[in-house]
């Protein structure tokens, strides 16, 4: 396998401490527990933020730590869920009595390794609520939402929630505000070559190399989205595909406003996602939507896979406000 | 040679001994399995998940067999992670519950231990037989122990269940996934047999081996 990496027992602390060193003003890794805390703790009684998650989606989430965004990560080894245990310990360290709220991205080990952290923190007294976020509109029907895995949208809520965090709104508002990102958000993902584990050096997605189709509705672990391969498309072919997915999912209606999440899944090029947008801006904008706001980079991603995921979300000015006000992290500071 | 009727602390922790070894072992063979549905690495986990217990079981001592079984649980919900290292510790955990108070465990006992650690499974995890879970390799494991009827040999009582196991996991190939991430494959992840189900039956054919008089005389002591 080609990977630069030393070997697998350290694959994890190598990393986590590579980013610590690269972003020591903005956050800092607490090594013990394989944490990224932001480094200046916010004003004690500000709700703070909090995620677990497998390790090899970077610069998911540790990325994503620091003002206006997580106050922690607590990362898990490649593709695993860290135990409840692992993420109790995170807990512990960034616990100053303000409320916390562990938001978790809906996939089997990351539910059920958050159900037993907060029993623990339950029982440790600490001031913590737990949401759940799903917006993949593959990996379930609309009527079982709640079964959706929670993929690229997340950005969304992290950014609105996080800047209400940051503003000092209480923990209800919080909870509110992330269930109407998550009310307003949609997914669709689409993979076209294949990626290796680091700690197997097996080829996930395999099935895509050496053919031109490309595959709909995948996860972010490899996990297939059924029988949706398809010959490559054009860049406008898949913009219609895709955006029509979505907006026939909601449904969205004309004049409403939307931001825009085009997510590589790790070796997308950004030639490929300009191209992309363009077609999406005026796919969108074809159908009636106003366009708020659009981001595009590799912010959640499965190792070296090609591939991008299209999220959006319909924002009141409210929702807008908070997705344009500042932060400072890895993966944005604006 | 007649077999063994019962296991004592120090044999339970031989026996559990052995176990880890024969899962570290099947990393490979687990990752190939998680590989055609998953992500590939069932291997790596559970080689994580019982090389940590492995570590306990030769540097600590254990006053009892729920002692053993509850250290083993914990370690292994710790070390795994995902979705597995909560569903492998309730195993254990539900195990050592069953246990709490016995010196020794025969056939009556395992059958008792496998079947709690089976119920806090499911209530954990959610899954039902039939959904292509380990749930599918200890379900008719646990069957099996349960309707033996006088048997007094451990090895002959655990080898009938790992073969139920195997046959178990071996049924899965043609399961359509319902839990955890294989299940987003809808009736793609039918073909393979699932690697939660595999492990969970290595293991039980590692206990049974353990208990198989043939084993010691290969190893005298």
């Amino acid at each position: 396998m080609k990977k630069l990496q030393n070997s697998p027992e350290t694959l994890l602390m190598d990393e986590l401490q590579g980013y610590a060193r690269l972003h020591r003003d903005k956050i800092c890794l607490l090594e013990e527990t394989t944490c990224i805390a932001r480094r200046t703790p916010k004003a004690r009684g500000k709700v703070k933020l909090a995620m677990g998650n497998g390790a090899g989606h970077e610069p998911a989430v540790i990325g994503w730590v620091g003002e206006g965004m997580f106050d922690l990560n607590v990362v898990g080894d490649v593709f695993t869920a860290p135990s409840g245990d692992k993420i109790f310990e995170g807990l512990q360290a960034i616990d100053d009595g303000s409320p916390i709220l562990l938001i978790v991205q809906n996939h089997a080990g990351d539910v059920l390794n958050a159900n037993i952290a907060m029993r623990k923190a339950k029982k440790a007294g600490m001031n913590i609520r737990q949401v759940l976020f799903y917006d993949d509109i593959a990996s379930a029907p609309r009527e079982a939402q709640e079964e959706r895995r929670g993929i690229g949208g997340m950005f969304f809520y992290t950014k609105m929630v996080g800047a209400m965090a940051e503003a000092g709104a209480d923990i209800d508002s919080c909870i509110r505000m992330f269930e109407r990102v998550r009310e307003n958000t949609r997914t669709y993902a689409a993979a076209f070559s294949s990626c290796t584990h680091p700690l197997t050096g097996i080829r996930m997605f395999e099935y895509l190399d050496g053919t031109e189709n490309i595959e709909l509705g995948m996860g972010v672990h490899g996990e297939g989205g059924g029988e949706n391969i398809i010959p490559m498309p054009t860049a406008a072919q898949l913009a219609e595909k895709m955006g029509s997915a979505l907006l026939s999912d909601r449904p969205y209606t004309p004049g409403d406003r939307l931001l825009i999440d085009i997510n590589g899944a790790g070796a997308t090029t950004c030639m490929e996602m300009n191209i992309f947008y363009n077609e999406l801006e005026k796919y969108f904008l074809a159908q009636g939507m106003e366009i708020a706001g659009a981001v595009a980079g590799n912010f959640l991603t499965t190792q070296e896979l090609s591939g991008i995921s299209l999220s959006i979300c319909k924002v009141d000015s409210e929702m807008l406000s908070l997705w344009e006000a500042p932060c400072r992290c890895g993966i944005m500071s604006r | 040679m007649p077999g063994m009727r019962q296991l004592t602390v120090k044999t339970f922790q031989e026996m559990l001994l052995l176990a880890c070894d024969a899962m570290i072992a099947a990393k490979t063979q687990l990752c190939e399995l998680d590989g055609f549905v998953g992500d590939g690495d069932h291997g790596v986990t559970v080689e994580r998940g019982f090389l940590a217990v492995k570590k306990e079981l030769q540097s600590g001592s254990f006053a009892s067999i729920s002692a053993l079984l509850e250290m083993a649980g914990d370690t292994l919900e710790r070390s795994m992670g995902g979705a597995i290292g909560p569903i492998y510790g309730a195993v254990f955990s539900g195990a050592a519950e069953k246990a709490q108070g016995l010196q020794a465990a025969d056939v009556c006992a395992f059958a008792g231990m496998l079947q709690e650690g089976l119920t806090q499974a499911m209530l954990l995890g959610g899954a039902k037989p039939g959904d292509r879970t380990l749930i599918d390799a200890l379900s008719p494991a646990v069957e099996s122990l349960c309707a033996e009827n006088g048997e007094k040999d451990l090895g002959e009582a655990l080898g009938r269940a790992a073969l139920k196991a195997r046959e178990g996991a071996e049924a899965t190939r043609g399961m359509t996934a319902k839990r955890g991430r294989a299940r987003f494959l809808g009736e793609k992840s039918r073909g393979y047999q699932d690697a939660g189900a595999t492990s969970l039956s290595i293991l039980i054919q590692a206990m049974a081996d353990f208990c198989r008089p043939e084993r010691f005389d290969r190893n005298p002591e």
